[in-house]
C-alpha cells in the first residue's frame, strides 16, 4: 500500500537558493565571467554546498588557497 | 510542514511526566510565571529541532542542553530525558512520531521509517523559527537596523545569503590589491630590466640597438623583432649542461650594489626617519578616536560609492534614481567629513613613499644576490635575503589602513638595516673588484644573459599582472552579480512582507489605524523599519506606539515572515507568552487574526494570563477542551494540572496521609477555579469586580444559581414543544442537580475553616472525605454524563438557545416554542 494519503503542500520558499539559482544564471546569462567560473560556482554553491572562503576563494579565482 | 496531535514528556527541563493531545488543533497552555509552560515550549522545539534556543546562544554563559536539558534529578542520566511527539505529516498516511532524547538529541527515533517521514523531520531540525517567544519578537520590532536585519535573516535563513554576499566582496577586494602589488612588482622589474639594458626606455628599437651591438661583438646574428618570445641570447653558446656560461660583470654589479646600497640608505635617513614619526603620529591620533576611526572607513565608502555613479539607475538593484541628486547627496555627506577625508588622505599620501622604499629592497636584493650566485664559489646572501623577506612584510602591514595597530606596529619600530647585512654587501663587492676586467666578448656573453635573465622575470611579473588583473575583474564582476541577485530578491520579499504585515496590523488595529502602512528598508546588511504613527509620519516602532502596540507589530511581522517563507506549508507554530502586554480588546482581534487568516496553521500558545486565554476561548482561537492549565510546580513533581485527574488525586493522597490542611487548600483553590469556568462557561452573572479576584463565595453561588436556572428554562421549552421524554430528563437531572448543590452547600462551610487554621476545624480523614465527595459530585453535576465536559451556553455572547457538551449528547434547547 502506498503511504501517501495527500500530495504534499507548495514546499517552503528557499530564499538562499533561489538566491543562488538566479545568480548563477545570471553569470551564465548576462555577466561575462566564463563557464568555467560559472560551472565552479555551481559545484561549490550548490552541489557541494560548501559557502566557505577558501571554498568559494578556489571558485572563483581557480586557485588553491594557502589558508 | 506538520501538525502536533500529540506529546509525552518524560524527565525534560522542570517537568517529570506530562501527556498533552493537542489533536491537531490550536492548543493553549497557561498557569501561573514558573508553573513549567515553558517546559513545554522547550519539548516541543527540542523533539522538532534536537535543540532549546533557550539553552544555546547569546548571553547563556555555561548552560547547555546536555547537562540542563534534563530533569534536575536526571541530571546525570540525559538518556532518561526524553520528549515524544506525535505529528501528521503531509502525505504520510499514518501519524510520524519523533522521539528524541537528551543523550543523543540529533539521532532521533523516527517511525515510520520511510523518506516523506524523515524529509519532513529534516525539513522541521532546519527550521527553529517555528517557536517564537516574546524575547524574540521584542528583538524583530525594536533592534537597532544591524541586529534587526541579523534575527531576520536568521528566521528567513538568510546567513548564509549574508555571509556569501561577504566572502564573495573580500575575496574581489583581496584580488584587487594583489593586482596593485602585482602591478608594482612589474614596475620594479621594468627598471631592472632597463638598468641591466643601460637604456632609457623599452621601445622595440632602442632595445634592438642596445642588444644588437653586444650580439654583434659576439658575432651572433642581430635581431629584427622584439615579441613576447625573443630570446635576446639567441645562438649564444650554452654549456654542456644547458647553462650558458658567463662571466660576472663588473660595472653591472656595480650599479646594482649602489642602487641597493641607495635604497638602503634612503630606509634610513634622517628625512625618512622623520616622515615615519610624522605619519605615526597622526595613525595613534586616529586610533585613540574610535569615532574617527570609524568615520574614516565609511568616507572610503562614499569616495568609492560615488565614483560609481555613472548610470540613471542603481547597478545594484537597477532601480532608477536622479544622478545628480544622488551625487549631491552623497557630496554633502562627505563635505561632513571632509575633515576625515583631509586625513585620512594626508595619511595615504605620506604612506605611499614609505611603503615604496620597503617594497623596492626585495627587487633590488634580488638582482645582487643573483651576482652572487653567479660568483665562483657561490657567495650566500642569506642575511640579505632574510632582511629582504622583512621589508616585504613591513610594506604589506602599511597596505591597509584597516589594520591600523599592525600599520603602527612597523612605524613604531621602524626598520634599521643590520649591520651584518651592510658587512655582506661590502664583501661580495670587494669580491667583484678584486675579479679583473673581463673582455669584450665575456662582458657582451654576461651582458646578454643579465638582460635575459630580466627580460624573463619582467615577462613573468607582467603575466602575473594580467593575470591577477582577470581574475580581479571576474571576482568583482561575480561579486556584483551576487549582490545584484540578492538585492534585488530580498528587495522583493521585504516589499511583499511589509505589505503582508501591514495588512495584518491595521486588520488588528483597524478602529483606528486603518491605513496603517510600513516601510522595511534592507540596505547594506542592515534592515531599517519604520511604520506609521496616525498619519503623520514614518517613525521606528519604538518612537510612539506603545508597547502593547509593538508586541502586536512582533507577532504580525512574524506571522508575514513565516507565510512569506512557508506559505501553505505554515500548518505549525508555537507562540510562548507572545502577546502580554496587548490590550484586551485588541487581543480579541488578534485571536480573530490567527483564526480566519491562518486557519490551516495550529498554534501551541501558552500564557500565564487568565484573561488571555478566555479570550482564545471566546474568539474560539482554541475549543473548549484544547487547553492544559498548570496550576502549580514543584521541583519533585513538576507542573500539576487544574483539568483532568490531577487535583482529585492529589486531594486523595492527602486525605489518605491524613494531611486534611493540605487537602483542603488544594481543594478551596480548586473550587475557585472551577467555579470562575462554570460562571464563564454558563454567563452566570456575576458583580463585576475590577480586579479580577473573584472570591469562591462570589462564584460558587452564582454557578449552580445559573445552572437551577438555565435547567428551569429547558424544562419550560421542552413542555412548550410537548417535549415528554426530554422534560423527563431534564427534570430529573434539575432534581438531581438541587440535592447535589444542597448536600455539596452543607458540607463546604468546612473547607473554609480548614483553609483558615480555625482551632475548633480539627477534622480527620473520615470527617473530610465526605467533603470532598460532595464538592466532586457537585462539579460534575455540571458535566455532561457521556464526555464529561462541562457544559456550555450557545451561542456564547447573545441571546442563549441551548445549554451542550462538546461530543452532544447533553444538549438542552432553552427557546420555548
Amino acid at each position: 500500500m502506498s503511504d501517501i494519503a495527500n500530495p504534499l503542500p507548495t514546499p517552503a520558499t528557499d530564499i538562499p537558493m533561489q538566491i543562488l539559482t538566479a545568480f548563477l544564471d545570471r553569470l551564465t546569462t548576462t555577466v561575462d565571467v566564463g563557464p568555467a567560473a560559472t560551472e565552479r560556482l555551481r559545484k561549490c554553491l550548490i552541489e557541494a554546498r560548501d559557502f566557505t572562503e577558501q571554498a568559494l576563494r578556489r571558485a572563483v579565482l581557480d586557485e588553491e588557497t594557502s589558508s | 510542514m506538520i501538525r502536533i496531535t500529540s506529546l509525552t514528556i518524560a524527565e525534560f527541563r522542570g517537568i517529570r511526566h506530562l501527556d498533552i493531545a493537542p489533536d491537531g488543533k490550536n492548543f493553549a497552555v497557561s498557569g501561573p510565571n514558573g508553573t513549567g509552560k515553558s517546559g513545554v515550549v522547550d519539548a516541543i522545539e527540542f523533539a522538532l529541532t534536537g535543540s532549546v534556543s533557550r539553552l544555546s546562544g547569546e548571553g547563556q554563559g555555561d548552560v547547555c542542553l546536555k547537562a540542563h536539558g534534563p530533569h534536575v534529578d536526571c541530571r546525570n542520566a540525559p538518556e532518561k530525558a526524553s520528549v515524544s511527539i506525535t505529528v501528521v505529516v503531509p502525505g504520510v498516511r499514518e501519524p510520524v512520531v519523533i522521539v528524541r532524547n537528551v543523550k543523543t538529541p540529533a539521532a532521533p527515533h523516527i517511525a515510520p521509517n520511510i523518506p516523506l517521514a524523515l524529509e519532513a523531520a529534516a525539513h522541521l531540525q532546519r527550521h527553529p523559527e517555528i517557536v517564537l517567544s516574546r524575547r524574540q519578537l521584542i528583538r524583530y520590532v525594536l533592534a537597532t537596523p544591524g541586529k534587526r536585519a541579523e534575527e531576520v535573516q536568521a528566521l528567513l535563513n538568510l546567513k548564509q545569503v549574508e555571509d556569501v554576499r561577504t566572502r564573495l566582496q573580500r575575496i574581489a577586494n583581496s584580488a584587487d590589491k594583489l593586482v596593485l602589488t602585482l602591478q608594482s612588482a612589474a614596475a620594479d622589474a621594468h627598471g631592472n630590466l632597463r638598468q641591466a639594458l643601460e637604456v632609457s626606455e623599452l621601445s622595440k628599437e632602442i632595445v634592438l640597438r642596445a642588444v644588437n651591438a653586444r650580439r654583434t661583438v659576439l658575432g651572433l646574428a642581430t635581431l629584427d623583432e622584439f615579441s613576447e618570445t625573443t630570446s635576446l641570447k639567441d645562438g649564444l653558446a650554452t654549456t654542456p649542461s644547458g647553462a650558458t656560461a658567463l662571466t660576472i660583470v663588473k660595472s653591472q654589479v656595480t650599479k646594482d650594489i649602489k642602487a641597493l646600497r641607495a635604497a638602503l640608505a634612503e630606509l634610513t635617513e634622517a628625512n625618512t626617519v622623520a616622515a615615519v614619526a610624522d605619519i605615526r603620529r597622526l595613525l595613534e591620533a586616529l586610533a585613540r578616536d574610535p569615532v574617527l576611526k570609524s568615520a574614516v572607513v565609511r568616507e572610503r565608502f562614499l569616495r568609492d560609492g560615488v565614483g560609481l555613479i555613472d548610470e540613471p539607475f542603481c547597478p545594484f538593484c537597477d532601480t532608477e534614481w536622479d544622478t545628480a541628486a544622488l551625487k549631491a547627496h552623497i557630496s554633502a555627506k562627505q563635505a561632513r567629513l571632509k575633515d576625515v577625508l583631509k586625513t585620512r588622505e594626508d595619511l595615504e599620501a605620506r604612506l605611499v613613499p614609505v611603503r615604496r622604499l620597503l617594497d623596492r629592497v626585495p627587487a633590488l636584493v634580488a638582482t645582487v644576490t643573483q651576482h652572487a650566485a653567479r660568483a665562483v664559489p657561490p657567495r650566500p646572501m642569506l642575511v640579505v635575503t632574510g632582511f629582504s623577506a622583512a621589508c616585504s612584510a613591513r610594506a604589506k602591514k602599511l597596505a591597509d589602513l584597516g589594520a591600523l595597530e599592525e600599520a603602527l606596529g612597523v612605524l613604531g619600530e621602524w626598520i634599521v638595516v643590520p649591520q651584518v647585512v651592510a658587512d655582506a654587501i661590502d664583501e661580495f663587492e670587494q669580491l667583484v673588484n678584486a675579479l679583473p676586467e673581463p673582455n669584450q666578448q665575456d662582458a657582451a656573453k654576461a651582458w646578454l644573459v643579465i638582460a635575459q635573465e630580466r627580460l624573463e622575470v619582467y615577462r613573468a611579473a607582467k603575466r602575473k599582472e594580467k593575470a591577477s588583473l582577470e581574475k580581479a575583474i571576474r571576482a568583482r564582476a561575480i561579486s556584483d552579480a551576487y549582490v545584484a541577485v540578492s538585492d534585488g530578491v530580498l528587495t522583493g520579499l521585504y516589499t511583499q512582507v511589509e505589505k503582508e504585515f501591514a495588512r495584518l496590523y491595521a486588520r488588528i488595529h483597524r478602529e483606528d489605524e486603518k491605513a496603517f502602512e510600513a516601510q522595511l528598508t534592507p540596505s547594506l546588511g542592515k534592515l531599517g523599519f519604520n511604520v506609521d504613527f496616525y498619519g503623520r509620519g514614518f517613525f521606528p516602532p519604538g518612537a510612539y506606539h506603545s508597547e502593547g502596540h509593538q508586541d502586536s507589530m512582533g507577532l504580525c511581522l512574524y506571522l508575514a515572515l513565516m507565510r512569506h517563507i512557508h506559505g501553505a506549508s505554515f500548518t505549525f507554530a508555537v507562540l510562548d507568552d507572545v502577546l502580554m502586554s496587548v490590550d484586551v480588546g485588541h487581543r480579541r482581534e488578534v485571536c480573530a487574526l490567527l483564526r480566519e487568516e491562518f486557519p490551516a496553521t495550529q498554534f501551541i500558545m501558552t500564557t500565564h494570563d487568565s484573561v488571555w486565554l478566555k479570550n482564545m476561548k471566546v474568539e474560539r482561537l482554541i475549543g473548549p477542551r484544547d487547553e492544559v492549565q498548570f496550576r502549580r510546580w514543584d521541583v519533585d513533581n513538576g507542573p500539576s494540572l487544574w483539568l483532568g485527574r490531577d487535583v482529585w488525586s492529589e486531594i486523595d493522597e492527602d486525605v489518605r496521609n491524613n494531611d486534611i490542611r493540605s487537602g483542603a487548600a488544594t481543594l478551596r483553590n480548586y473550587l475557585e477555579f472551577m467555579a470562575a469556568e462554570l460562571c464563564h462557561r454558563l454567563a452566570a452573572p456575576v458583580a463585576f469586580r475590577a480586579d479580577a479576584q473573584y472570591q469562591l463565595g462570589e462564584l460558587l453561588p452564582q454557578a449552580v444559581a445559573r445552572m437551577k436556572t438555565l435547567l428551569k428554562k429547558a424544562k419550560d421549552a421542552a413542555n412548550s414543544w410537548s417535549q415528554k421524554d426530554v422534560l423527563a430528563q431534564v427534570e430529573q437531572r434539575e432534581q438531581s442537580f438541587a440535592t447535589l448543590a444542597q448536600k455539596a452547600d452543607v458540607e463546604r462551610w468546612q473547607v473554609n475553616a480548614l483553609v483558615h487554621y480555625n482551632a475548633w476545624a480539627n477534622m480527620g480523614a473520615a470527617d473530610f472525605a465526605p467533603v470532598v465527595k460532595a464538592q466532586r459530585e457537585l462539579l460534575d453535576g455540571f458535566n455532561c454524563s457521556k464526555c464529561g465536559e462541562i457544559l456550555s451556553l450557545t451561542p456564547e455572547r447573545e441571546t442563549p438557545k441551548v445549554v451542550r457538551c462538546e461530543c452532544g449528547a447533553s444538549n438542552m434547547n432553552l427557546i420555548k416554542k
